[in-house]
């Protein structure tokens, strides 16, 4: 099998590599094995060894050596396993392995959950906790950052601009073959111990920390690696592989989306990499990047840090922005309103996002004179996030509006995420800020934007396009109770934690005072209850991929190209490039029509609305 | 809506042209990189140099590089013209050029550890900047000499564009290179 | 000067280092606004000398 190779390949790499930087050690005096410095350089050997093995070298590799290469013959459910370069194949890929991720890291929530419902120590002590709180926080992290864009912007946008694949499929592959190496570094890093840093693993804590913390390091720097990767491919695919016709003014929303979320991870994840390589070799190379006492500065992670992490809370968002724009459109049968300024604002806010990063670093001791700048270029971002918001309210009004599985998710994120940007506004403020600082409020702030926005687009994602990509209808009856299980379970958990928060429970500690038992016991409750909402949707997800209702091409009687052509779309997606006749959201014009595809079948959309 | 009379895009984006954007994207990303390099290296030192860095190795590596990259052009320019024995010349002499580049650097490196070993903030800047900066030697070198193994068997006679992409990778190593000596060495 | 492409820009680029080593050895005065400058300078002649920049905005061959 496919990964097992992987695995033997990543073996021997590290092997390989363990032994050449030991060769190296002895060779300059110092002791031959000492498991960090040591793992730290032989984690890339092993990387190249996984990635020759689960495919490269047989796809891609030989002809750098003049040697012919494997022809590749999987068919069927294996190609999921295996190195193809289908976009189709590598959506699905990127979309089942961050869902594991991502109810892998929701158990590590109830765990914490668990420990909150009383003060003192319950089932974890402090260490144990913060083990688990890190990892949840990490893996979550990871979900929002890549999720969306690696399932979604792989398998719905070149079919959405009219392309037969991505501009460098190959590299696509790859990119997504960087992703088990994260979980497995992952995994080491639990196994030996975890790490106790939260996720945005500050130094001088994490030069410290146990050997846990380096494979965290090694795990975010490749998931970087992947994402820089991915974001090349998708802007490189926007720019250059759109049909005929498709111009930039007829994009679909969320193509907009994601082409400026890829913009961003490829500028800014450059940054986290370093950061992490900073604190490799701090950890692994006696350097003293934040060791004060030898001229080094621990603030200088902070900021190279949040220069990447706080634009990549955009790379979060900003896929589901796009996803709710677009299905608000179909879904109240109208143009979508103020294009022009829904793509300005996209553009607005990644304009804006490299100039607020030190909004996080209020109480860290920085500069004074640096307050007032981020204070008033955070709460300036809240324009371009406005029109955004006032594009999807413009959808809605007067619109004959549907409430199908996909709507009732996208709704969600406006209404989660309008709580999450305005109690963002008060984490601005700089004296509110001192105040609130590392309380629960800061941790219900981001729930709500990144949960209640970011993981809600997601799932209205996979809500809409689950036909497209499966060939099968999701179980609509299951589906909404998923939705109001998770919506009820989502704000009951985490409208409490402002208040907490305001009374001051500290965040990122296992343990707080007794007065607020009752508060985290309602918290507690509401956690599981939104967590076994999770069930209904996993049990959905498998059971109507099996044995759904076989799906039409257009179930939802959308506009835009992925759905003109059959579910699941054939492997060169269109028979004849397709030729772009008007915008996707045309709704209520008589014989307009997006797209010709060439082959005399256009569905005429207007009837199917109308039937 | 207004958008639907914009005259439609001009449509067939030659292959080369896509490898090209891509690869310049590639560089933009990479530059980002060596930007937050410079700017942790201003961050830490301020406007301080060490004054035990070699002013003329440094001299020295650096016109080396330069004329690398020269080379490396002559290569690109042969292989377009389609004369394969002066592009492998040409390959070859870069990679002799960068070789000797990463030589001096190690010497460097050899007499940096005397004078301000990792331990210091100087060597830390200077050991990450110049060694992430090999790194980069040091994967186009891998490139250069598998371009020269392929070349020998004839592969770029019809699509020289893997010519390209090796010498287009070189001479943006060359470019981080421009702005790291004065930040290393001069200022 | 038998014609050699690219000859002018590495002589240019030569002699940029050399005023840049200069400008530092002597400690002129704005050094770091000069070697600036130099540096952009020298970065742009590869840029557009050597790295053919102008092609991502064309559709011709080299």
């Amino acid at each position: 099998m496919n990964i097992v190779r992987g695995l033997i390949g990543g073996a021997v790499g590290y092997i390989l590599g363990a032994a050449l930087l030991m060769t190296i050690r002895v060779a300059t005096g110092a002791r031959a094995w000492e498991v960090e410095s040591v793992s730290a350089g032989a984690w890339m050997f092993a990387l190249i060894g996984w990635l020759l093995a689960v495919g490269v070298w047989r796809y891609w590799a030989r002809e750098w050596f003049g040697l012919e290469l494997v022809p590749y013959t999987t068919t069927g459910w294996r190609r999921y396993l295996d190195f193809d370069t289908d976009h189709k194949v590598i959506g699905i890929q990127y979309l089942v392995k961050f869902l594991t991720m991502f109810f892998m890291a929701g158990l590590f929530a109830m765990l914490m959950r668990y420990e909150l419902m009383d003060n003192g120590e319950a089932l974890l002590d402090s260490g144990r906790y913060n083990a688990i709180m890190s990892l949840h926080g990490t893996m979550m992290v990871f979900v929002a950052v890549a999720a969306t864009v690696g399932a979604f912007g792989n398998f719905v946008v070149p079919i959405m601009i009219g392309a037969d694949d991505m501009a460098f499929p190959r590299l696509n592959a790859l990119s997504f073959w960087l992703i088990p190496p994260v979980l497995i570094a992952l995994t080491v890093s639990f196994v030996s111990g975890g790490y106790d840093t939260g996720w945005t693993g500050y130094a001088p804590l994490s030069v410290e920390s146990d050997v846990g913390g380096l494979f965290f390091n090694l795990a975010f720097f490749t998931l970087g690696l992947s994402s820089i990767i991915g974001a090349l491919n998708i802007i490189v695919t926007v720019v250059t592989m759109r049909a005929k016709g498709m111009n930039w003014m007829r994009l679909p929303i969320f193509v907009w989306s994601i082409f400026v979320t890829s913009i961003l991870s490829l500028i800014f994840t450059q940054f986290i990499a370093l950061a992490m390589l900073m604190v490799v070799l701090d950890r692994t190379a006696g350097m003293v990047f934040f060791d004060p006492a030898s001229g080094g500065d621990p603030l200088l992670y902070q900021h190279i840090f949040w220069f990447y992490s706080h634009p990549a809370v955009y790379i979060m968002i900003l896929p589901a922005f796009g996803i709710t724009l677009e299905i608000i459109s179909h879904f109240s049968r109208k143009p979508l309103f103020g294009y022009k300024w829904a793509v300005g604002g996209l553009l607005g806010i990644m304009g804006m996002s490299m100039f607020v990063w030190a909004h996080h670093m209020f109480t860290s001791g920085m500069a004074e004179a640096l307050r007032k700048p981020f204070l008033a270029s955070t709460e300036l971002i809240s324009i371009p996030t406005g029109m955004i918001f006032l594009s999807a309210v413009g959808t809605l009004w007067l619109g004959k509006i549907r409430l199908e599985l996909p709507m009732l998710f996208a709704l969600a994120v406006l209404f989660n995420f309008l709580i999450g940007g305005i109690t963002g506004v008060f984490l601005a403020d700089v004296p509110v800020d001192i105040q609130l600082q590392d309380t629960y409020f800061v941790v219900a702030h981001l729930h709500y934007v990144v949960l209640g926005g970011g993981i809600f687009g997601l799932f209205a994602a996979i809500y809409y396009w689950f036909p497209k990509m499966t060939g099968r209808m999701m179980n609509d009856r299951l589906g909404k109770i998923h939705f109001w299980w998770m919506m009820v379970g989502f704000n009951v958990t985490f409208l409490p934690m402002f208040i907490v928060g305001l009374q001051g429970m500290n965040r990122r500690v296992a343990d707080y005072t007794p007065d607020l038992v009752g508060t985290n016991r309602v918290i507690s409750m509401a956690g599981f209850f939104l967590g076994t909402s999770f069930v209904v949707f996993l049990y959905n997800f498998i059971y109507s991929w099996i044995k759904g209702a076989k799906a039409p091409a257009n179930p939802w009687g959308a506009r835009t190209l992925e759905w003109q052509v059959p579910s699941p779309p054939p492997h060169e997606n269109f028979e004849v490039p397709p030729i772009i006749l008007a915008d996707p959201y045309g709704y209520g014009e008589p014989d307009s029509d997006h797209a010709d595809l060439g082959i005399g079948t256009l569905p005429k959309i207007q009837e199917t609305v109308e039937a | 809506m207004t958008v639907t009379d914009a005259p439609p895009l001009e449509h067939g984006v030659s292959r080369i042209k896509i490898n090209r954007i891509g690869l310049w994207l590639f560089f933009l990303s990479e530059a980002m990189l060596f930007a937050g390099l410079i700017a942790i290296r201003f961050s830490l030192l301020g406007t301080e140099v060490d004054e035990a860095v070699s002013q003329s190795i440094g001299l020295v590596i650096t016109v080396i590089l330069l004329a690398s990259s020269y080379t490396a052009f002559r290569a690109e320019h042969a292989a377009h013209k389609g004369d394969q024995a002066a592009m492998v010349q040409y390959l070859w002499a870069t990679l002799i050029l960068g070789t000797i580049f990463l030589g001096g650097v190690a010497f460097e490196w050899y007499e940096a550890f005397m004078e301000f070993p990792p331990g210091t903030a100087f060597g830390t800047v200077f050991f990450t900047m110049t060694g992430i900066h090999a790194f980069h030697v040091i994967t186009g070198l891998i490139f250069l000499t598998v371009l020269i193994r392929n070349a020998k068997a004839g592969r770029y006679a019809d699509d020289s564009w893997p010519v390209e992409a090796g010498v287009k990778y070189w001479h943006f190593v060359d470019i981080v290179w421009v702005f790291f000596y004065p930040v290393l060495y001069l200022i | 000067m038998r014609e050699s492409p690219g000859f002018t820009a590495i002589v240019v680029l030569s002699v940029l280092t050399v005023i840049e080593y200069f400008v530092s050895a002597e400690a002129v005065a704005g050094a770091f606004f000069w070697l600036l400058i130099i540096s952009i300078a020298k970065a742009a002649i590869i840029l557009v000398a050597f790295m053919h920049l102008r092609n991502i905005f064309g559709n011709e061959h080299s």
